[in-house]
C-alpha cells in the first residue's frame, strides 16, 4: 500500500498543526541467536514495519503509530487529536530550535551484511565459539549474537526528506564458574570497534581466537583469587568498564531533556543545572569529553537524527569544564529560553527514537573521552602507589540525579607500589560523581583508546532501548572507596 | 475487544491451516496492544501518544530443534505471515541440535478475560487529563511542578499449536499512574502512584491525599544528611516491590537457580532463608496483578508457594527448562508471575501513623517509599544496592518529621527479609511494576503497604538532593 507521506503531513498543517513529521520503517529485520552451554535456546528472526507520526499543535506534542498501513489516515488524525488534547495543559509551549531543511541519505558502513550470511555459516561460528569456551572450570558458557538492519524514511513539514539504511551487529560471549565460596564469577567479551565497518566481518575467527582464550584463563584465575579488600585507593578503569562509568555519570546527566526535567518520573533528573554550563568544574583538567556522532563506525553514528538534523561532533566537557549537552531541537530551544541566554547555538542532533512506535528523546550518540598524555596502561600502573585495575561491568546503580554511583565489576587486579600483584574477585567501587571526576589523575594515550558499543541503553516513558558508542581510554581516579 | 479477538483468531486459524498443509509442528503466539500514554513534565503535557500494534511469534519444532520468527505487522496481511512461517521452517533446517527434545503440547482451550474492563479500555484522553488534574489540584505552584505519566491500554494474547485447533486467549486492561511533584528551586521530588485493571479502581483523591502530605512535609522541613550507620527502616510498597523484583530474578526464576546464577540452588528448597513472617506466592487469583488463569501452554495455574513462612518452597520451572533438565513444568510459562506477599498483623493504614510508631519506639524510623535504579552487586550472595527516592522521611522519636537526602542501601536480601524483618502491615496494596521496553506487558505485585526492617546499614548518604 503506497502512502503519500508528504501529502498527509501537509493536511495536518492545513488542520492547524504548526509542525509534523513522520518516520516510516518499510522493513526492519532483527535476528537473535542465543546459545547456552551448546544449546541454541533462541534462534529468532524478527521483522517489523510501521510508521509513527508526531504533530505539534499550539505548542503541544501528539504522537500516534501503527503497524497497519490501512490505518494511515486514522493514525495521522489520531496524532493531531492527541496534540490538540495535550494543548489543554501547556505551560511551556514547545519551540523548536531552527534547522536547515535537509535532504539526504545515510548508509552505515558495512563490509559484509550479516543478513546475507548463510544461516549455516552463522551456526558454524556459534559452535566454534562454544567449543573455544568449553573448557575445564567453566560451568556456563553463553554466546549471544544480535543483528539489526533497518531502513527509515523521514519527512517533515519543514521540507526534510531523509533516508537511512542502518546495519548493526552485537556479538557477546561470556563464561561463568563457581569460586571457592560458592559464588558465581564471570568474564565476558564484547568486541570494541575493530574495523571502519560494522558487519559480519567482526565475526572473523581471528578476532575471537585470543579473546576467548583470555576470558577463560581470567575466569580460572578469578575462581582461585582472593576477595577484593575494602579500602580507599586509586582505581584504574579499563575501557570495558570506563565506558559504563562515562555512560552513567557523564552521558545520562548531560542529556538536556533530563536536565530540563522531562525524565523526572522515570529515569530521573540530573544534578546539572542550566547555570552550570560554561562554569561547572566537572572533572580535572585531564577530562575532555565529546558527543561525536560523526565517528566513522558506531551505532552512535546515524547520519541524521529523528528531528532531521545532521549528526555533529559536540564538545561536552573541555579540560574539566562543562560546556555542552546532548540535545535536540526542542531541548536546545527550551534551554535557551529558560536560561534567557544562548547556551546552545542549536540542536546537537541527538533526537533519537528506538522504533517507529516511539517518539524521539535526547539520546547519547558516541560519548567519547579524548585520549590523554599519560602513556600506556603499563605506564599508568607503574606510576600508581596503591591501586586497583578494574574491568568488565557486573552491576550498576546510580543516584536519581546521577550524583553518586555504585558499580561492581567482573575482575580486578591489585596494584601495590607500581606493580600488578594479581587478580582479586568481588570487586566494586562507588563515589560521588563530581568528586570522582575531579580526582581523575591519569588518562591513557591513544594506544589505550577503544570504541565500545552499547546496545541496551534504557530511557524514556514509554520506555525505549537505544544503541550507541563510547570511545574511551584507560583512566585512573584517586581516593576511591572499593570493595563495598 | 470482541472484534479484535475474532480478527486474531481468524488469522491464526488460517495460518495454522497453512502450517498443517506443510506437515509442520508449530506454536503460534499473537500479541495485540492498544496503548495510550500521556506524559507530563514541567506542569504541562509533554507527550500524548497512541499505539496500535500486532505481533506474531511463530515457533517451529523438529527433531531436537526449534526456530522462531517474530513479526510486527499489519494484522490483515496473511501473506506476510505465511512468508514468516516459511522463513521459520527454512531456519529450522539449519538450527543446531539441542541436547533435549523441546516439548510441543496441545493447548487446552481457555478464555481468560477476568482482568478486562471495557470502561478502562475506552477511557478518553480528556478523562485521563481530568483525573490527573483532580489528583494534583492546588498542589502545583511556580516552584512545585508536575511530572509523570498516565499509561492505559489493552493487551491480548492468543495461542494455538499444530496439535489441536483449541485456542488460548487472554485479555487485560491496565492503567498505571505515576505523578511526581518536584521543587525546581530545591530539587526535592515526591510521588504517588496507582495501578488498576478496572476504571472504577482509579481514585484521584487517594493520590491527592498522598501527595498533599508529602509536599507539606517537604515544605515544612529542612533537609538533613543522615549519618552512615544502622537504621530502623520502613519500606513503602514501591520499595518492597523493587526488592521482590530482584528476588524474582535471583531466586524465583528457575533458570538462575538451576544454572547456579542466582542466590539459591535447588538444594535450598525446604530451607528457611527468610523470617517466618515472609510468605510469597504466585497467585493466579490475584486479579490486581493482571493474573493469568492459564499459562501459555494452556495449563491451568494454581496458587504456588514460593516462600512459606520464610522457607523456600518453589521456583518457576518453565517448559523449556523442564525439557532441558528433566524437571516437571509448573505452569509458570507466563509473561510474569502473579506475585503476592502476605501481610502481617501490623495495624497501620497511613504513613502519618509512623509518627506515633516512632514516638513509642526506641529508635527513629526512616521511611523509604521507593528505590531508584537497583543493581545486583553479587548474585550468589543476593547482595543488592539501590538509593532512596521520592518522598523519604525520617520520623523522629520526639514526634517530628525530617526530610533526609537520598541514601544508598547495599544489603543482602537474606539480611533484609531474614534477621532484619520486624513486621508487615496487614493492609496490602497493589504496585504496578510494568516496564514495557518492548511489548505491552502489564504487571503488578500485591504487597503489604508497609514493611518494617531493623538494623539495616546505609552505605552512602547524599549531602544534597
Amino acid at each position: 500500500m503506497k502512502i503519500d507521506w508528504k501529502k498527509s503531513l501537509k493536511k495536518l498543517l492545513e488542520k492547524g498543526a504548526s509542525y509534523a513529521d513522520v518516520r516510516y520503517f518499510p522493513q526492519e529485520d532483527s535476528s537473535i541467536l542465543y546459545m547456552l552451554n551448546g544449546n541454541l535456546l533462541e534462534f529468532n528472526q524478527l521483522q517489523e514495519q510501521g510508521f509513527g507520526v508526531r504533530v505539534l499543535y499550539e505548542g503541544a506534542w501528539g504522537f500516534a503509530a501503527s503497524s497497519d498501513p490501512a490505518q494511515a489516515g486514522h493514525t495521522f488524525e489520531m496524532a493531531l487529536k492527541n496534540a490538540r488534547t495535550a494543548a489543554r495543559k501547556v505551560k511551556r509551549p514547545v519551540v523548536l530550535a531552527d534547522k536547515d531543511a535537509v535532504g539526504g541519505e545515510f548508509v552505515s558502513p558495512c563490509a559484509e551484511d550479516p543478513f546475507e550470511v548463510e544461516i549455516g555459516e552463522q551456526m558454524a561460528m556459534l559452535q566454534w565459539l562454544d567449543g573455544k569456551l568449553n573448557q575445564p572450570g567453566v560451568i556456563n558458557r553463553e554466546i549471544i549474537l544480535q543483528t539489526n538492519r533497518k531502513t527509515i524514511e523521514y519527512y517533515d513539514t519543514e521540507g526534510a526528506e531523509i533516508r537511512k539504511h542502518l546495519i548493526d551487529i552485537y556479538p557477546r560471549v561470556a563464561v561463568m564458574g563457581i569460586d571457592a565460596d560458592g559464588g558465581m564469577q564471570s568474564r565476558k567479551y564484547m568486541p570494541p570497534r575493530l574495523y571502519d565497518t560494522r558487519g559480519w566481518e567482526i565475526m572473523r575467527r581471528e578476532n575471537w581466537d585470543q579473546e576467548t582464550e583470555r576470558i577463560v584463563s581470567e575466569l580460572r584465575q578469578l575462581l582461585e583469587a582472593p576477595v577484593c579488600p575494602q579500602d580507599t585507593r586509586s582505581v584504574i578503569l579499563l575501557p570495558d568498564m570506563m565506558f559504563l562509568q562515562v555512560h552513567e555519570t557523564i552521558g545520562h546527566p548531560l542529556e538536556l531533556d533530563r536536565i530540563l526535567g522531562y525524565e523526572l518520573s522515570f529515569a530521573g533528573g540530573s544534578f546539572v543545572r542550566l547555570e552550570d554550563f560554561g562554569r561547572l568544574k566537572y572533572g580535572s583538567e585531564k577530562l575532555t569529553v565529546r558527543a561525536n556522532a560523526t565517528e566513522p563506525n558506531s551505532p552512535g553514528s546515524f547520519g541524521f537524527d529523528d528531528d532531521g538534523v545532521a549528526c555533529q561532533d559536540c564538545l561536552l566537557i573541555d579540560k574539566g569544564r562543562l560546556v555542552g549537552a546532548i540535545s535536540s531541537r526542542q531541548s536546545a530551544g527550551e534551554a535557551n529560553r529558560n536560561a534567557r541566554r544562548e547556551i546552545f547555538p542549536g540542536s546537537g542532533g541527538a533526537a533519537r527514537a528506538a522504533s517507529f512506535h516511539r517518539v524521539p528523546l535526547d539520546r547519547m550518540t558516541n560519548i567519547n573521552v579524548d585520549a590523554g598524555e599519560d602513556g600506556t596502561l603499563e605506564d599508568i600502573v607503574s606510576n600508581t602507589e596503591r591501586g586497583l585495575i578494574l574491568g568488565g561491568e557486573r552491576s550498576w546503580s546510580i543516584g536519581s540525579n546521577r550524583e553518586h554511583f555504585h558499580f561492581a565489576t567482573d575482575i580486578g587486579w591489585l596494584v601495590e607500589d607500581g606493580v600488578n600483584k594479581g587478580i582479586v574477585r568481588n570487586t566494586s567501587y562507588g563515589g560521588d560523581t563530581l568528586e570522582f571526576y575531579r580526582n581523575l589523575s591519569a588518562v591513557g594515550d591513544a594506544s589505550t583508546w577503544e570504541l565500545h558499543y552499547v546496545n541496551n541503553c534504557g530511557k524514556g516513558a514509554p520506555s525505549q532501548i537505544m544503541q550507541l558508542g563510547h570511545g574511551i581510554p584507560v583512566c585512573r581516579f584517586d581516593r576511591v572507596k572499593v570493595g563495598r | 475487544m470482541e472484534k479484535m479477538e475474532k480478527k486474531i483468531k481468524k488469522a491464526l486459524a488460517a495460518l495454522r491451516e497453512y502450517g498443517l498443509a506443510q506437515d509442520a509442528k508449530f506454536r503460534l503466539l499473537w500479541h495485540h496492544e492498544n496503548s495510550h500514554f500521556i506524559r507530563y513534565a514541567n506542569s504541562g503535557i509533554s507527550l500524548n501518544t497512541s499505539e496500535n500494534l500486532n505481533r506474531l511469534c511463530i515457533t517451529v519444532y523438529g527433531d531436537k530443534k526449534q526456530a522462531k520468527t517474530s513479526l510486527v505487522m499489519d494484522p490483515s496481511n496473511l501473506e506476510q505471515m505465511k512468508k514468516m512461517f516459511d522463513q521459520a521452517l527454512a531456519t529450522l533446517e539449519f538450527s543446531s541440535k539441542l541436547s533435549y527434545q523441546p516439548t510441543l503440547s496441545a493447548i487446552e482451550g481457555f478464555s481468560d478475560k477476568r482482568c478486562y474492563d471495557a470502561d478502562l479500555a475506552e477511557m478518553s484522553s480528556d478523562e485521563m487529563i481530568d483525573f490527573v488534574e483532580q489528583a494534583t489540584l492546588s498542589l502545583e505552584t511556580d516552584d512545585i511542578v508536575l511530572s509523570g505519566n498516565f499509561s492505559r491500554g489493552e493487551t491480548m494474547l492468543c495461542i494455538m499449536t499444530s496439535l489441536s485447533d483449541d485456542v488460548g486467549f487472554w485479555a487485560a486492561t491496565d492503567a498505571q499512574v505515576t505523578l511526581v511533584l518536584s521543587s525546581l528551586k530545591n530539587k526535592w521530588e515526591v510521588n504517588a502512584e496507582q495501578s488498576a485493571y478496572r476504571k472504577k479502581d482509579l481514585k484521584s483523591r487517594v493520590l491527592h491525599k498522598q501527595l498533599s502530605f508529602l509536599v507539606d512535609s517537604y515544605l515544612r522541613s529542612k533537609p538533613v544528611q543522615l549519618p552512615l550507620g544502622s537504621y530502623r527502616i520502613v519500606l513503602g510498597a514501591a520499595a518492597t516491590a523493587e526488592y521482590l523484583d530482584l528476588l524474582d530474578w535471583l531466586a524465583l526464576n528457575g533458570d538462575a537457580v538451576i544454572r547456579l546464577a542466582g542466590m539459591h540452588t535447588k538444594e535450598d528448597l525446604g530451607k528457611q532463608v527468610f523470617s517466618d513472617s515472609f510468605s510469597l506466592y504466585d497467585d493466579p487469583e490475584a486479579l490486581k496483578t493482571f493474573a493469568y488463569s492459564h499459562d501459555l501452554w494452556g495449563r491451568k495455574r494454581e496458587k504456588l508457594a514460593l516462600y512459606e513462612q520464610g522457607t523456600y518452597r518453589n521456583f518457576s520451572i518453565f517448559q523449556e527448562l523442564a525439557d532441558e533438565f528433566g524437571l516437571e513444568a509448573n505452569a509458570t510459562d507466563v509473561p510474569h508471575l502473579n506475585l503476592t506477599l502476605d501481610g502481617g498483623d501490623w495495624e497501620i493504614k497511613d504513613v502519618r501513623e509512623l509518627c506515633a510508631e516512632a514516638a513509642e519506639s526506641e529508635k527513629d524510623i526512616l521511611y523509604i517509599p521507593y528505590l531508584h535504579y537497583t543493581g545486583v552487586v553479587n548474585p550468589s550472595q543476593g547482595l543488592v544496592t539501590g538509593s532512596s527516592r521520592f518522598g523519604a522521611l525520617l520520623f523522629k522519636q520526639d514526634g517530628s518529621i525530617k526530610v533526609p537526602y537520598n541514601v544508598r542501601l547495599t544489603n543482602k536480601l537474606t539480611d533484609l527479609f531474614g534477621r532484619g524483618l520486624v513486621k508487615l502491615a496487614q493492609k496490602r496494596v497493589v504496585y504496578n511494576t510494568s516496564q514495557t521496553y518492548g511489548e505491552r506487558d502489564p504487571r503488578a505485585v500485591l504487597v503489604p503497604k508497609f514493611v518494617m526492617l531493623d538494623d539495616i546499614e546505609i552505605s552512602h548518604s547524599n549531602d544534597s538532593y
